[in-house]
């Protein structure tokens, strides 16, 4: 680096002889590359260029220093060199961009390419890559650093306040404004500006004004905002610039400072100029045409015109009002003085104001006004709309403000709120049955498995566990899935044959639990996707198996099935049917209809529960999803012991009903419906069985809802270990899937995986891999929390669902907060050290973030 | 007769040790004694026998509510049958239905007897034989108590037992005795020539007996009016002569003023139909019969130095002083309605059974606990208890005393049976949904507004609550007694309330903007709304007695009203809920909002404690995931973070961050001098 510095300093010796031969008029390029020979010799006196020096860049071959030079066209001739730094490309482009704004103002921009061995004073200092050069003619003005020059707003602002050095003054004291505003007074006006920093866009519409206007007025810049404050403007916010116009060309009295009028928009060049034009402007114009006709510099800005009417008695009087009410609205309205005595106009006597707005076709507002206060109102009020259309974005972050700092009646209840915007969004309840407190007796008599929702309906959590008990619903009535009558025995024993009938084989069941000994089902379902199923179990002949299910579809063979009955449906009600097609939920409406839903037509009011018990079965697969609104029903909840909202209970026909306590969510809730189906523990019949279970294959219609599945093995003589393992599966049914084998040959499955019984086989993720744990614990306390233990992971990802499952050890995490996945490699380490360590101190486990 | 009842209560009565066949004086004991099968008497019966005490009901008619088969004359209930509501929750439905009594049975539902809204008096008799009957209470029938008597013994319940006599001299003797006589003993008013008045409760209430007669009532009530409406369309004119102005039952927003459904005279005295209602004192009047048997109207002024059996010739009449004096017209018929009284005549004088003071000297003096204040273990139930609120509430007539009955069970069950007041606790995630919930079915708390209350007591550290319904909250510091609940963390006591100042026999109940709407100015809500108040402790019998006049309830150290409610359905989120939380929040410094699983798990990663809701459910694996919809709203409003945007467009900030971040570096946009900044400036790039 040290030979670049001396070839920099080398370099400047000749930059002077850069060529300012070359013609670059007309070029397309903005920004030139010279090098530095050429750049220098093309300086002209009085001409303004920002330069760069540039080494080792890729575009100019070593050793050569390629100057392109773009002559300014404006009328001061000012050259800007500017030096770089290898690798500062983002600066590059920003300098390029601005290359185009400063040629408006005859800056031209140079890149000047050093060569390697240059050792000139700019190519040979190291510090010099990182500056930018102002150059007039050949004489340097300033050296910028390039990190002052981030973007166009900085460079185009930062350039012209070097250039504009007298024309705009930069104070830092209130003394210095006072002392430049005295010397103003009574020779010409002033503008003041004030910005956060320089740089910025303000910065930039100022320095762009003066460059305009700095021959009229007298611009003077500061940043520091006590000036702003001594200045009269206390509740000003620091953060936002803001420019003055000071008439200090009419002040007179030299003790007092000059009048302001502040801009009250952004600073922009347009809105600077807008301001400065309207400064300009006379402050009271005399007019003597209809209102109609007249135009100002206001309305071709944009702003509205005020008329004070007058007359000649009061002309005097009318003036000093008029000069009053232009003082109050000057920068936001014109005011005119118009002498009624020279305009012919009616309506002129009747009125003392008018107000002319800019907007073509809006006729003249002749008002009688009070006083001059009413005046301003008028203009300012319009201006207020003008404004929040103006700074609609403005306005609505302060509303925002606003809302925080009042936000006693804003809703901050995320479950309220979501719940509220979702509440014009009809739920799809078609699957889920409404129980009352009539109903809801019978209604858990006549299915084998009954899901209720206890909820209220004015209660947020309740509403929005139901919007997932729908999704609930629909997730069961979606899936198709055969349940063999083997697999279905729920465990205890007894000889139930509800369980393979409903929803095994059809889509649609009616279940008439009465108990009766009515044959009916070989007449209706057999054929249909209606199928009606005594699901008492108590005497009937149970030979509905053979008729039901044998057509899955719902057109019903009326005339097969009449003749074998004989007891045909009339042509209408069999046309009924079939037309209903597969929409089996309306055939059971309609069979009711008809009255052959049942051989007991006169009994309609059961038939209504029955049907809509039919309705909401279908697809549900023998759980019948129900709910009961508190609200209404509040006898029922009481007595069901139900004192919290929501309440999710599963009754099983003859059995005490078991509370859900999971997560509240549509997946947590299906598989525990699922999971509950099926007994728990499940007890397997041979070792073919017990082998699939542990492959998860069996039973196959709960593949989908399991990761682990545990197996119990005991011998036949392990009854006290077995009936604990069996309370532990009542306890855990739903959340576990646990199944038992205690056949003659279960030594055989405990020595293929090397456990001898009472042993617990855990076969994680489709039987791959089955671990062997020998059950010593005997309490069903004990086994659930052994087996809770055991189905947690070594490693695990934590999740939304799965923190609380690991919160409950009650140990300390060691995490792993990972941007995605994690490696293979970290997770063998995390692995190793979780199991290295005596995994009870800590769960080791990862986050993604 | 008393041996046949021996012979059938003896069964009762061995247990207890006294023999009923040892002589004349024998007692037939029970530990409750209710004399009266009324409303309230058979009220009280059901709620011992469901909890499986002693008692016995004893009634001097042959069946039940004896008052309802005379009273009211012309037979039509005022109080309401609503079979409609739009709404099918049962406790709701009871806040309209005034007749029913509380059971289990829901065939005893008033509405299943009358379709009525303003049923006949016969169906309340047939209900209330029902009623006993369906429930098999035991009630001794024609069985009048004479008298009543205390026997010394500090081995009872009280001090003392209850001995009571019949009719037939047969002596009981109870442990308990719980007075639910009603109030039937005729108001009977004397002045000279009180002779000439027909009572209420004889009077004819057929119209045609009035056919072009000049009738005067004496009374304001509805009994006076309900005769008034009865003759009102057959009479030459009717004037109606009372001490006070009349109350309306819609401005002062008691149920036991004037009710609308009476008040056709109102109408035709201010239409100027000859009818008219006149202010005087009853004790002043005076009636003289002329010869032709008509009633003149004189002052007892007048008659002070004379016989009233003088000729009315020799009479002054005020209409020869004031010879426009009001009631100059001579009267054919002077009917009293002036309303009943206690019958205090069975009470020994040990007893102390006095009667209140004042305007409410018709009733006994009690405790807000509805024990006698002269004897301890006598509590007065029914419409006799009405001391406690007359003109405020409900207490006096059956959809209210059917709630200060059970709380009177209540007070009893825990203070001889150790059974303590019935109470179920929640986590304090449920403490608004359960406030919420009561505030908008509880019946209890509806009609007995401002005597009943709901207490819910806190547990430590705010985790927990208990909650207590409808407990007199006259007796608030007796709390802990009373209940067998322990208070030591304070409590919130929930109540309802009219505005203070709107009710009143002469405000005006119509006036433009009555109702508030905003939840900020809910404590200026003047028709009945919820209103909680919060006490750090329990106050004690100071607090209370010093209380505010006019307030139910001592001062409290925070208050919050919920604001009224056009459809009394308290259930709004933004307007009812929302305000209620934030006032429980502050009190419990604890907070109530419901947050869905996904805030949880953040909440368990950046905070040392959790949210209520998310330790009570999300870590006790009951979180709420939410559907995705909802989870989705939830973003949109800004209350729960978006991480599934961020995954889906990758590193795009969402807009919100964004923001933020400008914000911060405006902030942070420090001004500086221009010269400086060009050789300082950082590096932004």
């Amino acid at each position: 680096m040290s030979a670049q510095k001396e070839r920099w300093v080398f370099s400047f010796s000749f930059l002077l002889f850069c060529a300012s031969s070359i013609p670059t008029r007309g070029s397309a390029r903005l920004l030139q590359e010279l090098s530095p020979q050429e750049y220098f010799s093309s300086l002209q006196a009085g001409r303004a260029s920002l330069a760069y020096f540039s080494h080792n860049d890729s575009a100019c071959p070593e050793g050569t220093f390629t100057c392109l030079i773009r002559k300014g066209e404006g009328w001061k001739p000012w050259w800007i060199c500017v030096s770089v730094s290898p690798g500062a490309q983002p600066f590059l482009e920003q300098i390029e961009n601005s290359a185009e704004a400063l040629q408006d103002y005859g800056i031209s921009v140079v890149k000047v390419n050093c060569p390697k061995e240059d050792i000139s004073r700019y190519c040979g200092k190291e510090n010099a890559l990182r500056k930018a050069y102002l150059f007039r003619g050949n004489m340097l003005i300033r050296e910028f650093p390039t990190d002052a020059l981030f973007d166009v707003n900085s460079i185009v602002a930062n350039v012209l306040f070097a250039l504009l050095f007298n024309e705009v003054k930069y104070v830092e004291t209130l003394a210095d404004l006072q002392n430049i505003e005295n010397a103003l007074k009574g020779r010409s006006n002033m503008v003041f500006a004030y910005v956060p920093a320089t740089g910025t866009a303000e910065h930039r519409a100022v320095m762009e004004a003066a460059f305009v206007y700095g021959t009229v007025h007298q611009f003077v810049l500061t940043t520091e905002a006590t000036l702003l404050k001594d200045a009269g403007n206390e509740e000003s916010d620091v953060s936002s610039a803001r420019l003055f116009f000071c008439h200090c060309q009419q002040a007179t009295d030299l003790a007092q400072p000059c009048r302001r009028t502040a801009m009250g928009q952004t600073l922009t060049m347009l809105n600077i100029h807008r301001h400065l034009k309207l400064m300009g402007a006379p402050l009271v114009t005399e007019v003597a045409e209809d209102p109609e006709k007249v135009s100002t510099v206001h309305l071709q800005l944009g702003l509205p015109l005020v008329f004070i009417l007058s007359q000649k008695e009061t002309y005097e009087a009318d003036k000093r009002t008029a000069e009053f009410v232009a003082w109050q609205l000057l920068g936001k309205a014109g005011v005119a003085l118009l002498s009624r005595d020279l305009v012919d106009l009616n309506i002129l006597l009747r009125s003392n104001v008018a107000l002319k707005t800019p907007d073509e076709g809006v006729p003249v507002k002749y008002l009688v006004l009070e006083d001059t206060d009413e005046v301003i109102t008028l203009v300012e009020d319009k201006n207020k709309v003008e404004q929040i259309q103006e700074d609609e974005e403005e306005e609505e972050e302060e509303d925002e403000d606003e809302k925080e700092n009042n936000n006693q009646d804003i809703q901050d209840d995320q479950v309220v709120e979501a719940v509220a915007r979702d509440k014009k969004r009809e739920l799809p309840l078609e699957q889920i049955l409404v129980l009352t407190e009539e109903t809801f007796h019978s209604a858990l008599l006549e299915t084998a498995r009954t899901v209720v929702l206890f909820y209220a309906s004015w209660e947020a959590v309740s509403l929005a566990v139901l919007r997932s008990y729908t999704e609930v619903a629909d997730n069961l009535k979606g899936r198709h899935t055969h349940i063999s009558d083997s697999v279905m025995g729920d465990g205890d024993g007894d000889d139930d044959d509800d369980d393979g009938d409903v929803g095994g084989h059809s889509d649609c069941v009616m279940n008439d639990g009465d108990g009766d000994d009515d044959d009916d089902d070989g007449d209706v379902g057999g054929h249909s996707d209606c199928v009606m199923n005594d699901g008492d179990g108590y005497d009937d002949d149970d030979d509905d198996d053979g008729d039901v299910g044998g057509h899955s579809d719902c057109v019903m063979d009326a005339q097969e099935h009449g003749e074998g009955q004989g007891k045909a449906p009339a042509a209408q009600e069999r046309a009924i049917l079939i037309a209903s097609g597969a929409n089996c939920c309306r055939s059971c409406f309609l069979l009711q209809d008809v009255n052959l839903w049942k051989q007991h037509p006169s009994d309609r009011r059961r038939g209504c529960e029955v049907i809509h018990i039919c309705f909401s079965i279908l697809g549900t697969q023998g759980v019948l999803l129900s709910q009961v609104n508190c609200w209404d029903w509040p006898g029922v909840c009481t007595k069901e012991n139900v004192t919290q909202f929501p309440t999710i209970k599963i009754y099983k026909k003859g059995e005490r009903s078991v509370m859900y306590d999971g997560m509240w969510g549509t997946e947590e809730l299906t598989s525990f419906i699922m999971l509950s189906r099926v007994s728990c523990p499940l007890k397997l019949a041979t070792i073919d069985e017990a082998e699939g279970y542990l492959r998860g294959e069996f039973p196959s219609e709960l593949s989908s809802y399991h990761h682990t599945s545990l197996l119990g093995i005991f011998s036949t003589a392990t009854s006290e270990a077995r009936e604990a393992f069996e309370e532990a599966g009542n306890i855990l049914s739903g959340h576990v899937t646990m199944g038992t084998y205690f056949e003659d040959d279960a030594l055989a499955l405990s020595r293929k995986y090397a456990v001898s019984p009472p042993a617990l086989l855990l076969a994680r993720s489709g039987g791959r891999t089955v671990e062997g744990i020998a059950l010593s614990k005997q309490s069903a306390q004990d086994m659930v929390w052994m087996i809770r233990y055991e189905l947690l992971d070594i490693f695990p990802e934590i999740t939304v669902q799965n923190l609380p499952r690991y919160l409950q050890l009650g140990k300390p995490f060691l995490i792993l907060f990972s941007d995605g996945d994690i490696g293979q490699m970290e997770s063998k380490e995390m692995l190793k050290l979780a199991k290295g360590r005596p995994h009870q101190a800590f769960v080791a486990c990862w986050l993604n973030l | 007769m008393a041996p046949a009842v021996c012979g059938t209560l003896l069964g009762l009565a061995l247990y207890t040790g006294s023999l009923c066949a040892a002589s004349g004086t024998a007692f037939l004991y029970h530990d409750y004694c209710i004399i009266g099968a009324g409303p309230s008497g058979l009220q009280a019966a059901y709620f011992l026998q469901r909890a499986g005490r002693d008692y016995v009901v004893f009634e001097r008619s042959h069946a039940p509510g004896s008052f309802f088969a005379l009273y009211p004359r012309h037979r039509k209930l005022i109080s309401i049958n609503k079979q409609y509501t739009g709404k099918s929750n049962s406790e709701f439905n009871l806040r309209h239905d005034w007749n029913s009594l509380l059971s289990h049975d829901r065939r005893l539902l008033f509405r299943r007897y009358s379709r009525d809204f303003f049923p006949n008096a016969d169906t309340m008799v047939r209900y209330l034989e029902d009623f006993a009957s369906l429930l098999k209470l035991r009630v001794q029938y024609n069985t009048a108590i004479v008298h009543v008597t205390l026997e010394r013994d500090v081995k009872a319940w009280n001090g003392h037992y209850f001995l009571l006599t019949d009719q037939d001299r047969q002596n009981y003797k109870c442990s308990s005795l719980l007075v639910a006589t009603g109030m039937w003993v005729p108001n009977v008013v004397n002045f000279p020539g009180s002779e000439y008045v027909e009572g209420y409760e004889t009077v004819s209430i057929n119209p045609e007996d009035f056919a072009g007669q000049t009738v005067l009532i004496l009374g304001r009530g509805n009994s006076a009016f309900e005769t008034a409406e009865n003759i009102l369309g057959v009479t030459n004119f009717i004037h109606m002569v009372s001490r006070s102005r009349v109350r309306l039952s819609w401005a002062t927003h008691y149920v036991g003023d004037l009710r609308a459904i009476n008040n056709g005279l109102l109408d035709t005295y201010q239409l100027k139909s000859l009818d008219g209602l006149l202010e005087g004192n009853l004790e002043d009047l005076a009636i003289v019969k002329d010869k032709k048997g008509k009633l003149h109207i004189t002052l007892r002024f007048y008659l002070d130095n004379r016989n009233t059996s003088a000729g009315i010739d020799s009479i002054t009449l005020p209409q020869d002083e004031l010879d426009n004096f009001a009631t100059r017209a001579p009267y054919d018929r002077v009917i009293r309605c002036l309303g009943w009284k206690f019958d205090f005549s069975i009470y020994n004088r040990s007893l102390r059974m006095m009667p209140e003071k004042g305007n409410k000297k018709k009733y006994p003096q009690i405790k807000p606990s509805y024990e006698s204040r002269g004897t301890r273990g006598l509590f007065v139930l029914g419409t006799a208890s009405h001391s406690v609120d007359f003109r405020k509430s409900a207490g006096g007539f059956i959809h209210g005393f059917r709630y200060t009955t059970r709380a009177v069970h209540r007070l009893l069950e825990n203070r001889h049976h150790g059974v303590p007041w019935p109470s179920t606790v929640y986590p304090i995630t449920q403490l608004t949904n359960t406030i919420i919930k009561r505030v908008n079915e509880a019946s209890g708390l509806y009609q007995m507004f401002s005597v009943l209350a709901d207490i819910i007591l806190l547990r430590e550290n705010a985790t927990a609550f208990e909650y207590l319904e409808e407990y007199p909250v006259g007796v608030l510091a007796e709390l802990e007694m009373q209940t067998g609940r322990k208070a030591p963390n304070g409590l919130f006591v929930v109540i309802m309330e009219y505005g203070r100042n709107f009710s009143g026999a002469d405000k005006d109940v119509f006036y433009y903007n009555r109702a508030v709407g905003e939840a900020q100015h809910a404590w200026q809500s003047n028709f009945l709304h919820p209103v909680i108040y919060y006490y750090k402790c329990l106050p004690t019998e100071r607090d209370v007695r010093l209380r505010p006049p006019d307030w139910p309830l001592p001062r409290p150290d925070a208050v919050h009203h919920i604001v009224e409610d056009f459809l009394t359905d308290w259930t709004a989120p933004n307007a009812h809920i929302l305000p209620l939380r934030r006032f429980l929040e502050n009190c419990l410094s604890t907070d109530l909002r419901n947050f869905f699983a996904e805030s949880c798990f953040l909440f368990a990663f950046t905070h040392q404690k959790l949210p209520p809701f998310c330790q009570q459910g999300y870590v006790r694996m009951q979180g709420l995931v939410g559907s995705e919809g909802l989870r989705r709203h939830a973003v949109e409003a800004g209350l729960l973070e978006d991480y599934t945007l961020t995954d889906f467009l990758g590193d795009r900030p969402p807009d919100s961050h964004e923001g933020s971040q400008d914000q911060l570096l405006r902030n942070h946009a420090i001004p500086v001098r221009p010269l400086q900044h060009l050789v300082n400036a950082k590096d932004e790039l």
